[in-house]
C-alpha cells in the first residue's frame, strides 16, 4: 500500500540531452530507504548526469523524479534535503574546517548554541575533533573527503548523494575509506546514491548496483546478481575481469551455441592444476601453458594459454607454486555465451557425470 | 622556501639568481639608487622643504585621491567585465577581450587628447554632464576618468585568470546547501577573487599616482586644484631644478613602494590559508 516510504528515491523515463548528446535514455529504478545504492558504469555512460538531476543541478527533458512518493522536479535543489559530496569536494578553502561544516546550518539561520553543537557531533563522527581550526589545504586527501561529508551531512539530509567519492585518494587510504563510508551510512541509515567506475567499490560498498551504459540502465541488482546472473552482454563483460574468447567450441566439453556467439570467461571460473596435483576432473581437464605469473599479494594470478587462447586464473597463494612455461591442467567450470543480445550460463558438461563418479 | 634544493625547470639557482639580479639592476635598481644620490645633493632640510610646500602637497593629495577613487571604480569595474567575460558568451566576446587592453596598447597622450574632446562641456559626453552643471574634463573628475581608463586592465587582467579556474561546483555546492546568490558570491566566490582584485586594485592604484601622459590634458592643471605629482616633477625639470625635481620624484617613489609593500604583505596572509601540504 504504502510504497512512499518502501522506496526513497524512484525515476520514471527520465530522458535528458545536452545538445546532440543523448545523456540520459528512459531512465528507471527506485531505490529503497536506508540503502546505499552504485550508479556503476563506464566514462559517459550518463551515471553522474543522473546524480546531479536527483540533486536538481540539472532539470530532465522529461520523466519524473520522485524523492520521498514526491515529484520534484520543480523543486529547488537545495529544498529537497539532500547532501551532496562532490568529486573534488568542493570544501570552501577559505573557511576553516568549522566553518565548512557550518556552511548548511547558518544558510539555515539555525541558532549559535545548536549550530556549536551539531558542528561538534559531526566532527566526531568523522574522527576529526581539533581539526576544526584548519583550512581546508591542511587536511590529507582523506580528511578532506570526511570534512566533506560531514559538511552534506549537517542540514540532516534525507539522501545522500556522493560523485566518485573516492576518485581523489591515493589507493590504500581509498580501501579504508571504502569500509569507513559503508559503515557510516549504515550506521546512519540515510538513502545514498553514490557514482563510481570502479567495479570492485560499487561491489564492496553497496546494496544495490544501478549499471548504465550509454545512458541507458543495463541491470538493477545487488551485486551478487549481477555477478551472477548478467542480463546483458554489456554487465557480463563489464562486471569481474571478463575475457571474451571467441573459438570457445575448441574447448571440451562445451556446447556451440551458434556462429555469431562468444564466449565470456572469469578467473573464478577456471581452476588450475600442476601436473600430478590432486585433483578433480581430472578425466576433462586441458592443458595449457603458464605464461605469466602475477603476484596479488592475497592470491596468484596465472596467466594460462590453452587452444591458442590466454585465460586468466586464480590460485592461492598455499598452493604449490607453478612456473612460467610450466604445462599445466586447466579445467573450465562454467562460462557465458553471449548470442546477439542474449546471454546464456553453460556449465562444463563433464561436471554432472563426473560428479556422480566421484 | 626559494634556497631549498630541489630540481626546477629553469636549470641552476646560481645561474638564474645573478641574470634576474643583474636584469633587476640595470632597469630598476640603479636608477633608482641614482634617484637617491642625486637627492642627497641637499640638505635634509631643504629636502624637507621641498617636498612639504603646500602647492607640493596638494599635488600629493590631488594624485592620491583620484587614483584611489579611480582604483576603487576600477575594481568595481573590473571585476564586472572580468566576470562577464568568463561566465558568458556573447557575440564579439574575443573582441571586447582584445579591448580591455587597448589603454596598455595607447600612448598615453592619445588617451589624454580623446578623452578631453570628449569630456569637455561641448564635447559628445561632457556636453550631457553639463547640462546638469557637471563638468568633467579640467577637474579632479577628470583626472579620475583618465585614471580608470588606464587602469582598467590591470584589474580584469588580475582577476580574469582566477574567475576562470574557480570551479563551478564550488557554487553548486554552496546551493544545494541552500545559499542564495548572494551569500554565495561574498561568502564563497569573492573570498577566491580577493587577492586577485586586491592586487589588481593596487598595481591600478599605484599607476594611477605615477600617470602623468593621460592626466595633464584633462586636468587643466590649476595651482592647488587639479595639479597632480608628476606634474609637479616636470614642471620643476622644465626649470631646470633638477634636485627639486628628485626631491619630489623620491616621495612618490617611496609612496609607491609602500603601496606595494601593503600589497605583498595583505598577499602573503591571504595566500597562507590556502598553500597546505598539497
Amino acid at each position: 500500500m504504502n510504497e512512499t516510504t518502501e522506496n526513497y528515491v524512484e525515476l520514471r523515463h527520465i530522458e535528458k540531452s545536452f545538445g546532440k548528446f543523448h545523456a540520459s535514455k528512459d531512465i528507471n529504478f527506485q531505490i529503497p530507504s536506508g540503502h546505499l545504492a552504485a550508479l556503476l558504469g563506464p566514462s559517459g555512460s550518463g551515471k553522474t548526469t543522473i546524480l546531479r538531476m536527483i540533486a536538481g543541478l540539472e532539470q530532465p527533458d522529461s520523466g519524473e523524479i520522485l524523492l520521498n512518493g514526491k515529484v520534484v522536479n520543480k523543486v529547488p535543489g537545495s529544498q529537497r534535503g539532500i547532501g551532496f559530496v562532490f568529486q573534488n569536494y568542493a570544501l570552501f578553502r577559505y573557511m576553516t574546517v568549522y566553518d565548512n561544516i557550518a556552511f548548511g546550518l547558518r544558510v539555515k539561520k539555525a541558532g549559535r548554541t545548536e549550530i556549536d553543537a551539531r558542528v561538534k557531533e559531526l566532527l566526531k563522527l568523522i574522527d576529526c575533533e581539533g581539526l576544526e581550526k584548519r583550512y581546508p589545504s591542511q587536511l590529507s586527501g582523506g580528511q578532506r573527503q570526511r570534512v566533506a561529508f560531514a559538511r552534506a551531512l549537517a542540514p540532516r539530509p534525507q539522501l545522500l548523494l556522493l560523485d566518485e567519492p573516492f576518485a581523489a585518494i591515493d589507493a590504500k587510504v581509498r580501501l579504508e575509506l571504502r569500509t569507513w563510508l559503508r559503515d557510516m551510512i549504515n550506521r546512519l541509515g540515510i538513502t545514498s546514491i553514490f557514482v563510481t567506475h570502479d567495479q570492485s567499490e560499487a561491489i564492496e560498498v553497496s546494496d544495490q548496483i544501478i549499471l548504465t551504459n550509454q545512458g541507458r540502465v543495463e541491470q538493477i541488482g545487488s551485486p551478487q546478481e549481477l555477478y551472477d546472473n548478467p542480463a546483458t552482454p554489456f554487465v557480463a563483460q563489464f562486471i569481474g575481469q571478463s575475457i571474451p574468447v571467441e573459438e570457445y567450441t575448441q574447448f571440451r566439453f562445451f556446447r556451440d551455441e551458434g556462429p555469431e556467439s562468444v564466449a565470456i570467461l572469469r578467473p573464478e571460473f577456471i581452476r588450475v592444476f600442476k601436473k600430478g596435483e590432486q585433483q578433480q576432473y581430472s578425466t576433462s581437464a586441458e592443458e595449457g601453458t603458464v605464461e605469466d605469473i602475477i603476484f596479488r599479494g592475497s592470491s596468484i594470478e596465472v596467466r594460462v594459454r590453452i587452444h591458442g587462447v590466454l585465460l586468466s586464473a586464480v590460485r592461492s597463494v598455499t598452493d604449490q607454486p607453478v612456473e612460467i612455461g610450466e604445462t599445466v591442467n586447466v579445467f573450465i567450470h562454467r562460462m557465458y555465451i553471449i548470442n546477439g543480445e542474449t546471454i546464456t550460463l553453460q556449465e562444463n558438461q563433464s561436471l554432472r557425470s563426473e560428479s556422480i563418479v566421484i | 622556501m626559494g634556497l631549498t634544493r630541489r630540481k626546477s625547470i629553469i636549470p641552476g639557482f646560481g645561474l638564474s639568481f645573478g641574470i634576474m639580479i643583474t636584469i633587476l639592476s640595470i632597469i630598476v635598481l640603479i636608477p633608482l639608487a641614482s634617484l637617491v644620490i642625486y637627492t642627497a645633493q641637499i640638505s635634509w632640510a631643504d629636502f624637507v622643504a621641498t617636498v612639504t610646500r603646500r602647492r607640493v602637497l596638494a599635488s600629493y593629495y590631488v594624485s592620491f585621491l583620484t587614483a584611489l577613487i579611480a582604483a576603487l571604480i576600477n575594481a568595481v569595474m573590473g571585476l564586472a567585465l572580468a566576470w562577464v567575460l568568463v561566465r558568458y558568451e556573447f557575440p564579439g566576446k574575443r573582441i571586447l577581450d582584445g579591448i580591455i587592453e587597448l589603454p596598455f596598447a595607447l600612448p598615453t597622450a592619445v588617451a589624454g587628447i580623446a578623452l578631453t574632446h570628449l569630456t569637455v562641456s561641448t564635447g559628445w559626453v561632457g556636453s550631457l554632464f553639463a547640462r546638469f552643471g557637471i563638468d568633467i574634463a579640467y577637474t579632479r573628475t577628470g583626472i579620475t576618468v583618465a585614471l580608470v581608463f588606464i587602469g582598467i586592465p590591470f584589474v580584469v587582467r588580475s582577476v580574469q585568470p582566477v574567475l576562470e579556474k574557480i570551479d563551478v561546483q564550488y557554487e553548486e555546492a554552496a546551493a544545494i546547501l541552500g545559499a542564495g546568490r548572494v551569500r554565495t558570491f561574498w561568502r564563497v566566490i569573492f573570498p577566491e577573487l580577493f587577492p586577485a582584485l586586491l592586487s589588481g586594485f593596487t598595481l591600478a592604484f599605484a599607476r594611477g599616482i605615477g600617470e602623468y601622459g593621460s592626466v595633464v590634458f584633462i586636468a587643466g592643471n590649476t595651482p592647488y586644484e587639479t595639479e597632480i605629482a608628476p606634474l609637479m616633477i616636470m614642471s620643476e625639470l622644465q626649470e631646470y631644478d633638477y634636485v627639486s625635481a628628485t626631491s619630489i620624484a623620491l616621495v612618490m617613489l617611496a609612496i609607491a613602494f609602500l603601496i606595494l609593500l601593503v600589497n605583498a604583505i595583505l598577499q602573503g596572509v591571504v595566500s597562507r590559508r590556502t598553500k597546505g601540504r598539497d
